[in-house]
């Protein structure tokens, strides 16, 4: 067969062999374009990637549904007992003792109105990622109530 | 002196002739034996090509011309092999002839050896020029004659010389002189062409073309060079070529698509790329920027965050604030349980604000409610302890 085909090549014509020879070398190069184009473009490990990155968004996104933005506290440094109280004390509530128990920060104090109780919570959980766990309010008169708070991270 | 080679259709079986011998050969052979191989005249005979014309019309010439091939294919029963070669055209006709292309490439080998690749070659069928006042007979060996009349070639013998030749002039004009050529001067036997001559008007000369080459037609030569360039250059060959066409064509398609899938992917993948960007630019929308590993932290913590109550209670106190700033009531305790529960001890001070709570505890989007007791405490003051569930939200 080997015989045969360097015969018809020997009696073929010079553009022929041109045409062949052109084939051939686009056959060639097609033949290695697809698995070079795979390699170049990685588009199997970029599907994964996003496939990756689609699911840890949906997860995050679940969770920022019930406690929007703490997900980015996720990042930081727990806080620690002494920050809690310097916020505490920042915003004038250093009246409040602190203990910390099972991952729990307890609270316990007086402060004047409902209003400055729920900006001190909405402060806590926006900069410090600090949900409400349990919260017991007791009005003792109109400008102090007896807060005892559980705050988890 | 010249010496003529008859090449044959088998190259095996060519002829050798000069005044003074005729040799049977193969053409290699006869070339080598010849003493001079520049005074050789090679002749494509008869039996090893074909040759014809066509009445050129008056209008649309060189359409036609253009064509001519595809008419002389439709008329003859062409082998694949088969080369036309069509000569210039010559008062109204267009003389072509018909050769086997594996003849020619065998052919140009035995005279490339040689070196005689330059040298013309005749065809017999066009080898002496005729018109409507000459013809010519060219005596060949074994009584054979050829009778070049109006540029056509028609074969006799001397028997029957006579007979062919008054069907000839039966079918065309007379022409006014006949001339009997030889391949060797002894052919040119007069007693037996006397008699032809007497029946005749026509005047007629005897020569030997041995012996004058100039009596050979030097406008019908031809060169291999031509013969192997019109061999490689026949359009009929891309057609017969059908493996080459096929690969062409195949990887044409194939590179194509090649190329298209490449295209496709790089597309693919920068839209991929894309998606990813504004995925993190998304979500990159405050001041921090994230990388990869930063989700896979968020996640991981998120999956470990399974001591976190399964309410955002800053909600419940903001849907308490809601549902339960009535004037007129005021809170005196408030307990939100480990279990999600809420617990309200409520004062009030107005009759009307405890139908108006009644109302909100019924209607609200958020609560379940279950009033646990109901005690006037003063006068003027109420006091109710409620239980409340939140509702499952959407």
């Amino acid at each position: 067969m080997m015989n045969e085909l360097k015969t018809q090549w020997a009696q073929s014509s010079i553009l022929i062999k041109i045409v062949n020879t052109i084939s051939l070398l686009l056959l060639f190069l097609s033949l290695i374009s697809f698995p070079l184009g795979s390699i170049i473009n990685k588009n199997d490990d970029l599907e994964h990637e996003l496939n990756v990155l689609q699911k840890q968004l949906n997860i995050i996104e679940e969770f920022d549904r019930i406690f929007p933005g703490k997900w980015r506290h996720f990042l930081n440094p727990q806080i620690n007992t002494s920050d809690l109280q310097s916020d505490l004390t920042e915003l004038g509530l250093s009246n409040f003792k602190i203990k910390y128990e099972n991952k729990i920060f307890n609270l316990n104090g007086q402060i004047a109105s409902i209003k400055k109780l729920t900006s001190f919570i909405s402060y806590i959980y926006n900069s410090r990622g600090l949900v409400i766990d349990k919260l017991h309010i007791d009005v003792i008169s109109e400008d102090l109530i007896s807060i005892d708070l559980d705050l988890i991270y | 002196m010249n010496n003529i080679i008859f090449i044959n259709s088998d190259l095996e079986k060519c002829q050798f002739i000069n005044s003074e011998y005729n040799i049977t050969d193969n053409l290699d052979s006869l070339i080598e034996q010849s003493d001079n191989q520049s005074n050789l005249i090679f002749v494509l005979s008869k039996q090893c090509c074909f040759s014809d014309y066509l009445e050129v019309p008056k209008k649309n010439k060189s359409l036609f011309k253009k064509n001519a091939k595809k008419i002389i294919k439709q008329d003859l029963e062409q082998s694949s092999d088969d080369l036309i070669i069509i000569n210039s055209e010559h008062k109204g006709k267009l003389p072509y002839t018909v050769i086997n292309k594996s003849l020619i490439i065998a052919l140009s080998k035995i005279l490339e050896n040689h070196k005689l690749q330059n040298m013309p070659i005749y065809f017999e069928t066009t080898l002496l020029k005729s018109d409507q006042n000459e013809w010519k007979f060219l005596i060949k060996e074994n009584n054979e004659i050829n009778i070049y009349f109006n540029g056509n070639i028609f074969s006799s013998n001397s028997e029957n010389l006579s007979e062919d030749i008054n069907v000839l002039f039966n079918q065309n004009e007379k022409p006014n002189l006949l001339s009997f050529y030889s391949l060797k001067e002894e052919n040119l036997n007069q007693d037996n062409l006397r008699s032809f001559q007497s029946q005749n008007d026509a005047q007629i000369e005897y020569e030997s073309i041995a012996n004058d080459q100039s009596l050979i037609d030097v406008n019908n030569a031809i060169y291999l060079k031509q013969l192997l360039k019109a061999a490689n250059n026949d359009s009929s060959n891309w057609t017969q070529n059908w493996k080459t066409i096929n690969l062409a064509i195949f990887s044409i398609i194939f590179s194509l698509s090649s190329l298209n899938y490449f295209q496709n992917s790089t597309q693919n993948s920068e839209q991929l790329e894309m998606r990813l960007n504004n995925l993190f630019e998304f979500i990159s929308h405050d001041e921090n920027t994230y990388e990869k590993s930063d989700l896979l932290n968020i996640v991981y913590s998120i999956k470990n965050t399974k001591n976190l109550p399964n309410i955002n209670h800053i909600n419940t106190l903001n849907y308490l604030g809601e549902v339960f700033g009535i004037p007129g009531i005021e809170l005196n305790q408030l307990n939100i349980k480990k279990d999600d529960t809420v617990y309200l001890k409520l004062h009030s001070t107005k009759s009307s604000s405890i139908s108006r709570m009644n109302d909100m505890l019924q209607n609200n989007n958020y609560f379940l409610s279950k009033v646990r007791s109901i005690e006037n405490i003063s006068d003027q003051k109420t006091q109710m302890e409620i239980d409340l569930t939140l509702k499952e939200m959407k």
